[in-house]
């Protein structure tokens, strides 16, 4: 009876084509402290802005915004477990983990996220591509289905 | 001959009538029992149908993803955002701290992994992504260290049921809710029936070798048996439509006396009193369970006619069909009961003096079922962990469904105002809003360089999806409130009120059920007589009160509702006894062992309800046998 709960669905668990393979070419990732940059695109609208990003291990992540408006969005908290677990999980290559509700493919040193029928986040999210690094990653992209695209580049 | 083939041809179109007209049996507990009485009962019914297919999943793992479709009630949110408003922004709104929705609403605009419920230009300041989020609270929770994830699922049938116990095995995620404590309990029940039907067929084979040297004799046993359930069935349906479950497991009393029936045939057709024994015997049995229906409980009332119409289908089969068969030899038991009568007696009175004074009635709900280990310890763990509210109910009356949403509004509960507006509330939300637009949203659009066009539509509630979850009919819905308040109600309580008026209706029966047996026995073979043949069946009920009551068993109604079927079972005994010879006495015999070790099976199974039966009966029809054994000496004994 409780109603829908997205904010997890973005994140929820995934699955992959020759894991083996793909586990072979990424870099496993370390807690780490950067500065980033966001696009968002959303209906019609560019929504540019930037700040520091600091991820820790088994923890999550947050989100310093400094640029244009000074806010923090922390994941680090048990709402976020679902986002927590994708992020651990690809950071930690434990792919298997992702396996369910995820099909995946690796080129060109991206790794494109694409949820399956059977997943939460089958409705609400498209894609989720990771550039990667020699041991970060330079870029995401969230392409949802309402069409909402982020673009996220790590300095 | 023509009669047997007619009777034959006649049985099998009611049969495949019957059949044609069935419908798939009731399973829901709550309908065995509750013919509902008032608006109130019914609505109880409907509430605990509601809380019977939801299931609590929770635990530390993964938990398996939530099915259900909300994207009916997405739309709703999307296409009118400004109609809906969580507690926190209509604060806000009044207060008009229009710096607060605007930081508010940046910080969710620049969000990187933020969602938005509406288009963020029809919705600038994020209005229906945050009504959205304030209804996904406690649904994580921190216990001894651990994060606990909670989903609240809605479980369609036993296949859906079974899928996921399968997914969540060796996971730490725990189940708790009614549906699961079913299915488990039935699993395990059905398990232990079918272990007590292979012991039971055991014994009957064992009896059919001691008594007639063959095990063919179970040839016509069984085809009466199935007959007389057939010609039950049929005219149960043709009355009731669609039969509850549990008048099949009660039914299964009919196994025990067609069986009888069959046996004083094999032991006595060729007696002259046969056939007064055996339709005195049918008559005063069916009497006994059609005053059952004057009992307003829907289980017993197809009982009554299921009991009554089987019995007369084997009491007919005996009569027509079974002179085809083949009288088998039969073995005499040449035995007297070598036990002090004054003693038996003694005791049996000690036991029912004793007995009243301790005897302990037992409605509450919960104590009639004892949940396995690890169910137990689920809902203990979910308790601690999520500590939910203590299913409060209270149920808002109004002439349509916006005086009952205006009345929901004005309560702290969880209901369908949680999830839709009034359109006096959703009017209020608007002007809010418009207000909000008019001040600020120009500044909101220069800092963010863009242009919006919101929107600001009313929305009908009445095409809300969600409705009928929460409206048990069009003018009443149902609110759960945190605490006991004027009016609100709990389910178990309520249903345990109800069992206790079933309870008191019952025992309120059994002595004019009682009456009208012996009226019916005076009338066919006077008063001595009857007196002679209902003091045993008496004294199995009252000593079996007494001995449940000294064992400190608190009585409820599946014990009084054994007693019913004592009086069935052992006034044939006594009938028997009575007009039969000595043979007729060893069928009466081989019939007293083959029900009292049924029951006594039954009475060690994990189910409650159904081993109160079960010990119910043993009892009754062992002391009533015994006595009977004393009490009345057949004609051939006096000599």
């Amino acid at each position: 009876m409780r109603i829908l709960f997205v904010l997890p669905l973005l994140a929820a668990p995934v699955f992959a084509q020759n894991l083996s393979d793909i586990a072979l070419q990424i870099p496993q990732f370390d807690s780490i402290k950067c500065k980033f940059k966001q696009e968002k695109q959303v209906s019609g609208m560019v929504f540019k802005s930037s700040g520091d990003f600091v991820f820790e291990k088994d923890k999550g992540v947050i989100f310093y915004t400094t640029y244009p408006v000074k806010s923090t969005a922390s994941y680090t908290t048990k709402e976020y477990r679902h986002i927590n677990n994708v992020i651990n999980a690809i950071a930690g290559k434990n792919y298997s983990k992702l396996e369910k509700d995820f099909e995946f493919s690796f080129d060109n040193r991206i790794l494109k996220l694409m949820p399956k029928p059977v997943s939460q986040a089958y409705n609400h999210l498209k894609l989720l591509e990771i550039e990667t690094g020699d041991a970060k990653i330079n870029k995401i992209v969230i392409l949802l289905c309402d069409g909402t695209k982020t673009s996220i580049w790590f300095q | 001959m023509i009669k047997r083939i007619l009777f034959l041809i006649f049985s099998i179109i009611f049969f495949i009538f019957a059949f044609l007209y069935a419908k798939p049996p009731e399973a829901d507990l709550m309908k065995a029992f509750i013919n509902p009485h008032s608006q109130m009962e019914k609505n109880i019914v409907k509430l605990a149908g509601i809380s019977s297919t939801t299931v609590n999943v929770f635990g530390t793992d993964e938990i398996p993803n939530n099915n259900q479709d909300f994207s009916e009630i997405l739309d709703v949110y999307r296409e009118y955002p400004a109609s809906f408003l969580s507690a926190h922004k209509r604060e806000l709104l009044k207060n008009r701290q229009y710096r607060e929705l605007e930081n508010e609403a940046l910080e969710g605009i620049y969000s990187p992994l933020g969602f938005y419920a509406a288009p963020i230009d029809k919705d600038p300041y994020l209005l229906a992504t945050d009504f959205l989020i304030s209804k996904n609270k406690n649904e994580a929770a921190e216990f001894e260290g651990k994060t606990y994830q909670l989903s609240r699922l809605k479980i369609q049938n036993t296949k859906e049921l079974e899928s996921l116990i399968e997914d969540v095995k060796g996971k730490d995620i725990y189940l708790t809710g009614t549906p699961v404590h079913s299915y488990f309990a039935s699993k395990k029940s059905s398990k232990e029936i079918n272990i007590i039907c292979l012991i039971s067929i055991l014994g009957l084979i064992v009896l059919s070798k001691i008594f007639f040297h063959s095990v063919k004799v179970l040839i016509p046993i069984v085809l009466s048996i199935i007959f007389g359930f057939l010609f039950g069935f049929s005219a149960c349906t043709f009355v009731f439509g669609k039969l509850h479950v549990l008048t099949f497991v009660f039914s299964t009393s009919l196994i025990g006396i067609s069986l009888d029936y069959v046996l004083h045939y094999f032991y006595g057709s060729c007696s002259r009193g046969f056939k007064t024994g055996l339709t005195s015997s049918m008559l005063t049995t069916v009497t006994a369970f059609l005053t059952l229906l004057f009992s307003n409980i829907e289980v017993l009332r197809q009982i009554a006619i299921f009991t009554s119409f089987g019995l007369l289908g084997v009491y007919l089969f005996v009569i027509f069909i079974l002179p085809c068969f083949k009288i088998p030899d039969t073995y005499n038991l040449n035995w007297r009961l070598r036990f002090p009568k004054k003693l038996f007696y003694t005791i049996i009175l000690a036991v029912i003096a004793i007995g009243a004074f301790n005897i302990k009635f037992e409605d509450n709900l919960k104590n009639l079922y004892v949940p396995p280990k690890h169910l137990f310890e689920a809902e203990a763990l979910y308790q601690k962990v999520f500590n939910p509210q203590a299913g409060e109910f209270l149920l808002i009356e109004g002439a349509n469904l916006e005086e009952i949403l205006e009345k929901e509004e004005s309560i702290d509960g969880f209901g369908l105002s949680n999830f839709v507006s009034s359109t006096k509330r959703q009017n209020e939300n608007l002007a809010l809003v418009k207000e909000l637009y008019n001040a600020d949203l120009a500044l909101l659009e220069n800092k963010l360089g863009v242009k919006f066009n919101p929107s600001l539509k009313l929305y009908d509630s009445e095409k809300f999806p969600l409705n009928k979850e929460f409206m048990l009919d069009n003018t009443t819905s149902f609110v759960i409130v945190p605490k006991k308040t004027a009016g609100s109600f709990n389910i178990a309580d309520e249903i345990s009120k109800i069992l206790k008026r079933l309870r008191y209706t019952s025992l309120k029966l059994l002595p004019v059920v009682f009456g009208m047996l012996f009226i019916l026995l005076s009338c066919i073979y006077g008063v001595k007589k009857a007196l002679k043949i209902s003091f045993s069946p008496l004294l199995g009920v009252v000593f079996t009160v007494g001995v449940l009551s000294l064992s400190r068993l608190s009585l409820n109604l599946f014990h009084i509702l054994g007693l019913f079927l004592i009086l069935g079972f052992s006034l044939d005994y006594s009938i028997f006894r009575l007009n039969g010879d000595e043979k007729s006495n060893n069928a009466v015999f081989i019939s007293f062992v083959s029900t009292a070790l049924s029951f006594l099976l039954l009475s060690f199974t994990s189910f409650k309800l159904i081993s109160s039966l079960g010990l119910t009966i043993f009892i009754g029809v062992t002391v009533s046998y015994i006595s009977s054994l004393f009490m009345l000496k057949s004609e051939h004994e006096k000599i």
